[in-house]
């Protein structure tokens, strides 16, 4: 299954164990060769996925990793996770080709680059080529069947989110990366007390609810499923497609309905209520932050996709240095000057992402979880569309995951794929780790080796 | 990306509006996409131009209606857009309440939020379903309200069915039959023995139903009555045509007498079409709806909705200003077509509505009070969207005016000719001057986009920008720039010349390009749907040569889009044509 492509320097051997049934939390027949591979690893833990994007990429020259052997040294610009090195894998060298295929005779590259993130699919102003489906969503259909919020998609409060279309591609792409359809992305919840609203449907969680409320509801989801055959009986291809995640999400409200079998009960779980985050980006990012590990904590979610901004975002960043500078897609271009160094407030905004990012490690770290920590349980990809921003380089992308997914995924290692490697690779990687059984995804040549412990 | 050296494929297949009198920007504007821009726009663009020639004959001889309706599909399906679902509950439950701003942004498709290439998600089922509660709670709860929607004792025998089926019928926008209704009551029946209860229960029910939350232009389930299907020729159903008239104009649910005029085959009738028309455009009409606008378009073509989020902190900007300036907009928008003005106004006119507070800032005098009024601007710069503020701040940087944005602004939403962004690394290539040269902003970026690659878009963009040099980044007017005065002359890519802001705006009003735009744009917004096709291109066509002919005049143009037949038509998927 390697690819040629996938040139991986590292090759790791690990015990062939049977996934799913692994990641469906029935594994007691196999319960040796587990604790062989992955002593860490304790039988009840079900494993999470985070998806966490930053946009722009990073300015030239600034991803340079000086990793040797084993220990990870992380590039400058990232300085902020070197602390979690035992317990990320870089990964250099790979490419978001879809979303540079047809550049030549079509515009919109940020809505490219930015959509074409997670879906790896070309891209054209009437959709994605393919299915459209994102690799969050993936592992949503295939592990999040009873959690009561099948995917949290967030943003982060205080974005300014624009709604022009570049150059022909509608705004829906350049402001989201989990998508369910060929144009249909699932939209971003960047306000807190919407997330906090939406947590205390879940059965358990908070109060809001009455039984008798909860029955019509039900009864509610119900009567527009019946009516789903009626309508979709009326319309054509197309229609029926949107109506179809119209029910999908039926389905989805439906589950709050039912117990999950991995839930929290403990006073814990009750989230304060909807806190009003300060509007720096760094007061945002907490209030979301919270939130998105109390889900996780307490089952409310298993899979989490998070932006830092959309491509075109404005917000007031509140960093030193920046002044009234409020738009990093801006100072990704108009600052550079041939030198690296010429890019202080794009690096200073781009450090502070990495640096975020470090406190979420933190915080899911701080979590004990089945003999590990709940970063353990989880595997937190840190991604974006660009490598070099300013060049819209499509190649040489910054990729790191943080976590082992419950023992699934080796940690502690700096992978160097050959240059060109489509990023798929490594999205194809993790879904069969999360035992979703595809061989393929997007342009994927082939699952990145190295990364999931070979089963 | 390198900048493009390919020719423009589409330079064969365009051509200018063959009523310019003026020698072709749209030429102008290709020889700059082959030079200098990054890509040319895509040949099937919303906004491209007609690619087939302008139709002879008036806007009542349509393209024949089977060949367009088979020609392209396009979803029969939409979404109510926020502002559409906000209108539409309050107006069913004569409520006020702010739910707009509880549901989350809709897409932007080719300009607008209503277009039918949306989805609901499960966080927007979950709102609407609490939304629901809300509403219908607080409807029931108020006297009036709720006479209006309980006219019976609720336990007496059939009233309950009553108030749910009348409901249904205003809320679904056509006839509801027994075994619908039943499905409602058999709802509410989970809720307990309450009857009042039971009420809430049916209603919010109905709010949450698809048939609410979708508008669908095609109703041919077996045994459906023939009022509700389309006809094979694509006539959109009379209550669909009810449907789409009212969130054109209204941007909210049709009203009793919309739904008899359809029940009765009556709506066809394009003279009926324009009564009704002319009734919902009246300010009577939407003041009791509590609209300040005939139509929601321009909030969204003039970006309206932004300027809470215009770059200035509030000592520039307070919120007073920013409320002002809004509403300057709306009232100004709202004049010209109640008054049937010629829509070139829109550009440039001799009246604007200010309070004390806007005119102080705008150097306009002799208005006192809170209020806005009209007021003659003959004489001054003011009039005309791009000399008022909600213009000028949001196209603005926060901390001086862009000439770059404001042009773009003009030739995407006034002229339909957009650009692409720059090239990559565009910047880099080109460094700003030293600012010890103490240049101006106009200076400054002639210096920079006088060569290749930057000069090929820029010619179009300068002395558009150049010519709004007069207005400060709030929008207020400046003679100087630091110590430098104000140069706001230029000359256009088809050579026109002029020596200040009101010349340069003189010119704009009469370019060929802004009244077709404007067509386009009205017509993308009341299908919902994107433009595309020969079928569109001749009717727009044909609706912007009668337009050219009445002299341009707005309300008669409303008219004349909703007695189209494209108006009435959908694009029906061919699959299910009966």
């Amino acid at each position: 299954m390697t690819s040629k492509a996938a040139g991986i320097v590292r090759h790791v051997h690990g015990l062939r164990l049977g996934r799913r049934s692994l990641l469906r939390g029935a594994g007691v027949a196999l319960a040796l060769p587990w604790l062989e591979a992955m002593p860490a690893r304790a039988a009840d833990v079900l494993p999470r996925a985070m998806f966490v994007y930053f946009p722009s990429g990073y300015p030239r020259g600034l991803w340079q990793a000086a990793s040797e052997g084993d220990a990870v040294v992380l590039p400058p610009l990232a300085r902020a996770l070197q602390p979690f090195a035992r317990k990320l894998t870089l990964v250099t060298g790979l490419a978001n080709q879809p979303a540079s295929v047809g550049a030549s005779n079509a515009g919109g590259i940020h809505a490219r680059g930015t959509g074409c993130s997670l879906v790896a699919e070309p891209l054209t102003p009437a959709g994605f080529a393919g299915a459209g489906v994102s690799v969050d969503q993936l592992i949503v259909d295939d592990i999040a069947g009873a959690s009561c919020i099948s995917s949290l998609v967030l943003g982060l409060p205080n974005e300014r989110v624009p709604s022009f279309s570049e150059e022909g591609m509608s705004s829906i792409f350049y402001n989201n990366v989990s998508f369910r359809g060929p144009r249909s992305p699932v939209p971003k919840v960047s306000n807190p007390a919407d997330l906090f609203v939406r947590f205390v449907t879940c059965p358990g969680i908070g109060t809001a609810r009455s039984p008798q409320r909860l029955r019509f509801e039900r009864g509610v989801m119900s009567a527009i499923k019946r009516k789903a055959e009626r309508l979709m009986s009326q319309a054509g291809r197309e229609d029926r497609l949107r109506l179809e995640e119209y029910f999908t999400s039926v389905s989805e409200l439906e589950r709050r309905f039912l117990p999950s079998p991995h839930r929290n009960d403990s006073a814990t779980c009750v989230p304060d209520g909807p806190s009003v985050p300060g509007n720096t980006l760094a007061e945002s990012a907490a209030a979301m932050f919270d939130l998105t590990v109390l889900a996780l904590r307490c089952g409310l979610t298993r899979v989490a996709t998070l932006m830092m901004d959309g491509a075109f975002s404005r917000r007031h960043f509140g960093l030193p240095g920046l002044g009234n500078a409020n738009y990093i897609h801006g100072l990704s271009h108009a600052e550079f000057g041939g030198e690296a160094t010429d890019t202080p407030r794009w690096t200073t905004i781009t450090s502070q992402y990495f640096s975020l990012f470090a406190s979420l490690l933190a915080r899911l770290d701080a979590v004990q979880e089945g003999g590990g920590t709940l970063l353990d349980a989880t595997a937190v990809t840190f991604f974006s569309e660009f490598g070099d921003g300013n060049a819209h380089a499509c190649e040489d992308l910054p990729f790191l995951i943080a976590g082992s997914a419950g023992g699934r995924l080796r940690t502690g290692q700096h992978l160097r794929a050959a240059a060109g490697t489509p990023q798929a690779n490594a999205w194809l990687a993790l879904l069969q780790a999360f035992g979703v059984g595809r061989d393929r995804f997007g342009d994927s040549t082939g699952s990145l080796a190295g990364l999931m412990i070979k089963s | 990306m390198a900048v493009e050296t390919e020719a423009p494929s589409p330079l064969p297949r365009r051509r200018s509006n063959p009523t310019s009198p003026r020698p072709s920007p749209l030429l102008l504007s290709l020889a700059c996409f082959a030079i200098a821009c990054s890509s040319p726009p895509p040949s099937s663009a919303p906004e491209s131009f007609p690619t087939t020639p302008v139709a002879l004959g008036n806007a009542e001889t349509p393209p024949a209606a089977p060949a367009c309706a088979a020609a392209a599909r396009a979803p029969v399906f939409h979404r109510l857009s926020r502002t559409e679902y906000h209108n539409s509950v309050n107006q069913l439950l004569g409520l006020q309440l702010p739910l707009r701003e509880r549901l989350p942004a809709d897409p932007i498709l080719f300009g607008f939020d209503n277009n039918a290439e949306t989805s609901v998600s499960a966080p927007s089922l979950q709102r609407y379903l609490d939304l629901a509660d809300r509403a219908v709670t607080a409807a029931l709860a108020g006297t009036e309200t709720r006479q209006r929607l309980v006219p019976c004792t609720p336990d007496h025998d059939g009233c309950l069915t009553r108030i749910v089926g009348t409901f249904a019928k205003r809320a679904w926008r056509r006839p509801v039959d027994a075994h619908e209704i039943q499905e409602q009551l058999a709802l509410a029946a989970t809720c307990g023995d309450d009857p009042l209860v039971q009420i809430s229960c049916a209603l919010q029910a109905t709010l949450v139903a698809p048939d609410f939350l979708f508008r669908t232009e095609l109703l041919a389930a077996p045994g459906a009555p023939s009022s509700l299907s389309a006809t094979i020729e694509g006539r959109i159903s009379p209550y669909a045509l009810a449907t789409r008239l009212s969130y054109f104009l209204v941007s909210s649910t049709p009203d009793d007498r919309l739904l008899e005029l359809a029940a009765d085959g009556r709506l066809s009738a394009p003279s009926v079409i324009e009564t009704e028309t002319n009734r919902l455009l009246d300010p009577g009409y939407r003041s009791r709806l509590h609209s300040p606008l005939p139509l929601s378009v321009p909030l969204q073509w003039l970006g309206l909705d932004e300027i809470d989020q215009a770059p200035f902190d509030s000592r520039a900007l307070d919120a007073d200003l920013r409320t002002a300036m809004v509403a300057e907009s709306q009232r100004f928008f709202a004049e010209i077509i109640d008054e049937n003005h010629s829509v070139l106004d829109l550009v440039k006119a001799p009246f604007t509505f200010v309070n004390r507070r806007l005119a102080d800032h705008y150097g306009l005098s002799g208005v006192t009070g809170t209020d806005l009024r009209r007021v003659d601007t003959t004489g001054s710069l003011r009039g005309g969207v791009l000399t008022q503020g909600a213009f000028l701040t949001t196209t603005s940087l926060p901390d001086k005016p862009s000439i770059s944005r404001r042009a773009r602004w003009v030739l995407q939403n006034l002229l339909c000719s957009p650009l692409d962004d720059p090239p990559p690394g565009a910047e880099e290539m080109v460094p700003a001057p030293d600012p010890g040269l103490g240049l101006t902003s106009r200076q400054s970026l002639e210096q920079r986009t006088s060569r290749p690659p930057c000069s090929g878009c820029h010619a179009l963009l300068n002395p558009i920008g150049f010519g709004l040099e007069s207005f400060d980044a709030v929008g207020s007017l400046r003679t100087h720039e630091g110590s430098q005065p104000i140069d706001a002359s230029g000359v256009l890519p088809t050579g026109e010349r002029f020596g200040n802001t009101a010349e340069m705006l003189a010119l704009l009003r009469s370019d060929p390009r802004f009244p077709t735009c404007l067509t386009r744009k009205l017509l993308t917004y009341a299908l919902g749907r994107g433009l595309a096709g020969p079928c569109d291109d001749e009717a727009i066509a044909v609706l912007s040569r009668a337009f050219a002919l009445d002299g341009y005049r707005l309300k008669n143009h409303i008219v004349r889009i909703t007695r189209s037949e494209l108006f009435r038509t959908a694009r029906l998927a061919r699959e299910v044509a009966p």
